[in-house]
């Protein structure tokens, strides 16, 4: 049963119902034993007054019966019956019996018992036996030992078992009622105690996607449900911190879109604005190719990352020469770097096996190889290390000064479309999306990029594998 | 007419420069907010076309700086970012109209026309001044039925002339407003433009509307007082 109402009501009715069925067997069985033992108690002392007539007269027995005093073993309808037995014989009946006589089953004369029984009428009734000692007449007990002697007494049951039978439809009754009752109260205290649980899944739901920071009010909930509500709220308030980083994430995109798209119009626009000689169209074509690159380039970015991020960016992992690797990506920086009079300090030795996937790699120093040839004042320094880290990983270090980024901005580093100057100075080249590009395909790399600061020198570093068989 | 165009992405930099010269204005430009500042500090812009995003000085920062030293020149800002809140946040600055980019050319260069309008208090797109008719938004001038072609340096001089009919504008007004910095400086090249203005406005017409005020200016006015 998936529904915590219904469990909730099963689990009570069910054990109600046991509890009850219990309680009314109990009152039942202890009523039923009540009033057997008042019945049999009558049943005792009437033997006890039969028994009171029986004398013994040496080795004689006197029976000294007035029918008169005892109406009730009168032969009449509903009457009682006794039988008097001397020494194993039956010796005198009641006059009800007349010739028939008491069966008695399992019972014996010489031990005190009772039993239910079939009457001589054929009504049910219980038989009691009453062994006795009967009254001497002379002192003298030695002479003569007494007589083992019984009284048999026996009346029909009918009354008994109607009371019983009154009784045990009462108790039941009264248990269905219970049952019914509670059952019905247990309906409305369970609705009653659902109640917050619906206004809070109504909260839920009235819950809109904008808004989801708002959470749920955890104040007039039940205790229980407080835990809950309050996670839940975590998880709106990350929730919303996520949606939020999305549309700004969104915004930036529009935005880093917009100002190229402003320049293309712009310039075709002045373009067309009146007729112009074959060369400066060709010339307004080319700046607006230009343009177009740098679109590009953002949207390219953008969808490698989107793919990486969404884990749909397949890897080719193989064994590649790390520092073949490098110096390929160094190549179409070094016409700039010349420009500005770098001093590019390499530390590598000839090769160093690793494993990885060579195009998201070469991604990867391509885009550190552009910041450090950018964000470097002329005539700077860049370092590039490549250092053995034990047996088993290679590391990769490039450092160079002029990035003014401080300690607490490194870790926005690898947010998308942050730059330390806000300006799109160079949109489309730096759009703020390498970095995080960077990052995101280490990871898939099984790897990590790391970034330090110091003197002004920004330093970015990363580490991959070399394949088991590098030693052989 | 002189603007100023602060922008930070050299491709749309360079294409707004072009067209607004190509439609006569007198343009300087730079990318970044610091040099922006101190050239609308240095000379008297009509306009100042101003990004929001710019490296060294952001846009926002120049636009509080040109309030706070109560510069004449009105501000239209441009920028890629258009929510409500950035708008308004532009305008209680101290903008005086907002552009998203992207725009449309012709758009940019209404709201300049307009933005100079307003700074010169004329509140129709055309002045007349006795039987010339100037279309600020056509460009157009006419004297009498006469249509009178006129260069674009000519036009934004005699435009400048007529925002300011009937007050004696002396040659560095019409220096700064119609020239940029790169115009070679020639002590008599505001007296040559005039000169060829008069030129092309007087032909066949004893009615002269631009007079010279020894030692002061030109002023464009109807009537005959003072003129040489």
């Amino acid at each position: 049963v998936k529904s915590l109402r219904a469990r909730l009501l099963l689990g009570t009715t069910l054990t109600m119902i046991l509890v009850l069925g219990l309680l009314g067997l109990a009152v039942d069985a202890a009523a039923h034993r009540t009033l057997e033992r008042q019945f049999d108690n009558t049943l005792l002392s009437a033997a006890h007054a039969i028994a009171s007539a029986v004398e013994q007269h040496g080795s004689e027995i006197h029976f000294e019966f007035d029918p008169r005093d005892f109406p009730e073993f009168d032969a009449r309808p509903h009457a009682s019956y006794f039988e008097l037995w001397v020494d194993g014989k039956r010796t005198a009946v009641s006059p009800s019996l007349n010739v028939r006589s008491l069966s008695h089953g399992m019972l014996t004369i010489g031990k005190a018992g009772f039993q239910n029984i079939l009457l001589p009428d054929n009504k049910n009734g219980r038989l009691a036996v009453f062994p006795f000692q009967p009254r001497l007449e002379d002192e003298d007990e030695t002479k003569y030992p007494p007589k083992l002697t019984a009284i048999m007494v026996a009346k029909e049951t009918e009354g008994l078992d109607e009371t019983l039978k009154t009784l045990r439809w009462m108790v039941g009754g009264l248990c269905a009622v219970a049952i019914v009752v509670c059952e019905a109260a247990l309906v409305i205290v369970v609705n009653r105690a659902m109640r917050p649980v619906n206004a809070a899944a109504r909260k839920i739901e009235s819950l809109h996607e904008t808004r989801l920071a708002s959470g749920i009010e955890v104040d007039g909930l039940p205790q229980e449900l407080q835990p809950i509500v309050e996670k839940l709220n975590g998880l709106l308030l990350r929730l919303d911190q996520a949606f939020g980083r999305e549309r700004a994430f969104t915004a930036d995109v529009a935005h880093e879109l917009r100002t190229p798209i402003a320049a293309l119009r712009t310039t075709l626009e002045v373009c067309r604005s009146k007729p112009r000689d074959p060369a400066i169209y060709a010339a307004t074509i080319d700046r607006s190719l230009k343009v177009i690159d740098s679109m590009q380039a953002v949207v390219e970015n953008l969808l490698l990352l989107a793919r990486a991020e969404s884990g749909q960016l397949p890897m080719t992992m193989a064994h590649v020469d790390f520092v073949d690797l490098v110096r390929e990506a160094w190549l179409p920086f070094e016409s700039r770097a010349r420009e500005k009079n770098l001093v590019f300090n390499w530390n590598f030795p000839e090769h160093f096996i690793v494993s990885c996937d060579a195009g998201k790699i070469r991604i990867v120093l391509t885009n550190l190889f552009d910041n450090a040839v950018s964000y470097t004042n002329a005539e700077g320094e860049i370092i590039v290390r490549l250092v053995e880290r034990g047996d088993t990983a290679v590391e990769f270090e490039i450092a160079n000064p002029g990035s003014q980024i401080t300690v607490d901005e490194i870790p926005r580093l690898f947010e998308r479309f942050w730059r330390k100057d806000q300006a799109r100075s160079q949109t489309g080249l730096h759009a703020g999306l390498g970095l995080s590009l960077c990052q995101r395909l280490l990871l898939l790399s099984n790897s990590a990029i790391t970034a330090k600061v110091q003197n002004n020198w920004l330093s970015m570093s990363f580490v991959l594998p070399r394949p088991n068989s590098h030693k052989t | 007419m002189r603007v100023l165009v602060v922008e930070d992405f050299s491709p749309l930099r360079e294409a707004v420069v072009q067209g607004l010269e190509e439609s006569g204005y007198a343009v300087d430009s730079t990318g970044n907010g610091e040099d922006g500042l101190r050239y609308a500090r240095a000379s008297e812009y009509d306009v100042v076309i101003l990004d929001l995003m710019l490296p060294k000085l952001d846009g926002l920062s120049v636009l509080k700086a040109l309030r706070a030293a109560q510069s004449p020149s009105h501000v239209l800002v441009l920028t890629a970012r258009d929510t409500p809140a950035d708008r308004v946040k532009g305008l209680d600055l101290g903008a005086d109209d907002y552009l998203v980019k992207p725009f449309e050319f012709s758009e940019l260069l209404a709201r300049v026309r307009a933005l100079i309008r307003r700074k010169y208090d004329a509140r129709g797109t055309t002045i007349r001044v006795a039987d010339l008719h100037l279309d600020l938004s056509l460009r157009q001038v006419r004297r009498g039925d006469r249509l009178i072609e006129l260069s674009a340096r000519e036009y934004s001089l005699l435009e400048y002339l007529a925002l300011n009919a009937n007050r004696v504008v002396t040659r560095t007004e019409i220096w700064q407003h119609v020239y940029d910095f790169n115009a070679t400086i020639e002590s008599n090249v505001v007296d040559v433009y005039v000169g060829l203005l008069r030129k092309k406005l007087d032909r066949s017409n004893a009615h002269r509307l631009i007079h010279t005020r020894r030692g002061q200016g030109y002023v464009l006015r109807d009537g005959e007082e003072g003129t040489e």
